[in-house]
């Protein structure tokens, strides 16, 4: 029996992943659309105003607290 | 020893000591689920994000003051096209907005859409805009996250930007970008550049920066030389850097995930701890008897061996499979928030599915290995013990 779900699960997966492939391919035609008219491929963080948001943006501290240090979370994300 | 007979002793015990080994691969699934689902988002995120990085311009200027990034001279723009190899120099308006009320902001992008790509690009993205009624107007395309903010704050069709001057711009939006392109556009806000310049309250001869593109890559190096001959208050950002920043993200250099991995290594730790302890009661006992019984260390190792195969590969299948549906197929609710912050828009990412075979191996290793140790090393060491004294 656990071998026979162990099975199924994996065939089930493996067939989602060949399904998602064509899938994909159309997502990422609208996202290249997207990409060529902007010209800029940074991730959309949620991040709080006073935190960077992009790669190329220095961070700023926030104004309501100038004497705390704020915490990046670019830093958790890109190895610095 | 007949094979048939060993492993039907091999079932038997398994289904004998069912609780035990159910505990144990409820614990090694949870494991393998957690990883698995952290390195499935990492990679989905960075091939996605790689992909997208053809796009990029190959070089980005912008002006350094003080150790920040301050308004670019347009006039560069005159001084970077005539270096040699250097084309498609194009200047970029863009910054965030922040709406006060709810401390939220968003990405706000200015681009030229009377450029040939940039108008045919808009058309791919949206077959129902009338681009001229787009032009027009001032008009804008949002992101599903800035779209949902601007319904649940009653702003249906126009938005009303607050300008430096203290006046106000009403916009139109023409239209939500789709949902798969969340991960690139959640907070997003495209409308043409001279809008986005009055928003911004840029003057005429600023832009935010320039990009360009050199397509000879053995030029690179050398532009870049040239660039900063021209400009000394210069910054140069090129895809190369881009590109490594990606290649790096999340990975176990980053904080977060090291602490991810120290809770799944501490785990092993005490399971291993489990293991030692409760091989010196029953366990201890019924390798005693097969010993005396006449039952050879080899066979005993062998049965222990198997019997582990069995929890470590069902543990590690059923741990993938039920990441890989947790990510690729419900879109990792909650851990999603880790990657890609909540402080700000709601953002829900489809992740396109990557599976790297090779980390899946690593993982394998990283857990088989210390698991395998934690039950034949104690197993061996009663074993070459006397039965009679493993009895006891």
């Amino acid at each position: 029996m656990l071998f026979s779900l162990l099975m199924i699960s994996v065939v089930v997966v493996g067939l989602h992943y060949i399904y998602s492939f064509s899938e994909t391919q159309r997502e990422l035609e609208y996202t290249d659309s997207l990409l060529s008219l902007r010209g800029m491929s940074e991730p959309s963080l949620s991040v709080a105003y006073y935190e960077s948001r992009l790669l190329t943006e220095k961070h700023s501290d926030n104004p309501s607290y100038p004497s705390m240090q704020t915490i990046d979370k670019r830093e958790y994300i890109y190895a610095k | 020893m007949r094979n048939s007979a060993f492993l039907s002793f091999l079932t038997l015990l398994l289904f004998k000591q069912k609780s035990k080994h159910i505990g144990a691969i409820l614990i090694s699934i949870i494991i393998i689920f957690l990883l698995s689902s952290v390195l499935f988002i990492s990679s989905s995120l960075q091939e996605s994000l790689q992909e997208s990085l053809k796009q990029q311009p190959d070089f980005v200027v912008s002006r350094f003051e003080a150790g920040r990034a301050v308004n670019t001279p347009i006039e560069w723009m005159d001084k970077i096209i005539e270096i040699d190899g250097v084309t498609s120099v194009t200047p970029r308006i863009y910054g965030r907005y922040f709406y006060a009320a709810n401390q939220e902001s968003f990405l706000l992008i200015g681009v030229d859409f009377f450029d040939e790509q940039s108008s045919k690009a808009l058309k791919e993205l949206s077959s129902t805009l009338d681009l001229k009624s787009f032009l027009e107007t001032p008009s804008m395309l949002v992101g599903q996250g800035v779209g949902e903010f601007m319904q649940n704050h009653y702003y249906r069709d126009t938005f009303s930007f607050k300008l430096p001057n203290g006046t106000f711009k009403k916009v139109t939006i023409a239209t939500v970008l789709p949902s798969s392109t969340n991960l690139i556009a959640n907070d997003m806000i495209v409308m043409p550049i001279e809008l986005a310049r009055e928003i911004f309250g840029l003057a005429d001869e600023v832009v935010t920066d320039i990009a360009f593109n050199v397509p000879n890559d053995a030029e690179w190096d050398n532009i870049l030389a040239k660039i900063h001959l021209l400009f000394y208050d210069v910054r140069v950002i090129d895809k190369r850097e881009v590109s490594k920043a990606y290649r790096t993200l999340y990975n176990y250099k980053g904080g977060l995930f090291l602490i991810l991995y120290l809770v799944t290594i501490i785990t092993f730790m005490l399971i291993l701890y489990q293991r030692y302890s409760m091989v010196y009661s029953a366990e201890k006992r019924e390798i005693g008897i097969l010993r005396a019984i006449g039952w050879s260390i080899k066979d005993i190792l062998k049965l222990k061996f198997y019997e582990t195969l069995i929890v470590v590969v069902s543990s590690f299948v059923l741990g993938v499979v039920l990441a890989y549906t947790y990510v690729f197929i419900l879109d990792a609710p909650l851990l999603q928030n880790i990657f890609l912050g909540s402080a700000n828009l709601a953002n829900s990412v489809e992740f396109i599915p990557t599976v790297k075979f090779g980390t899946l191996g690593s993982i394998f290793l990283f857990f088989a290995v210390p698991f395998f140790a934690a039950v034949l090393i104690p197993v061996w060491k009663i074993a070459v013990t006397p039965p009679k004294e493993a009895m006891l």
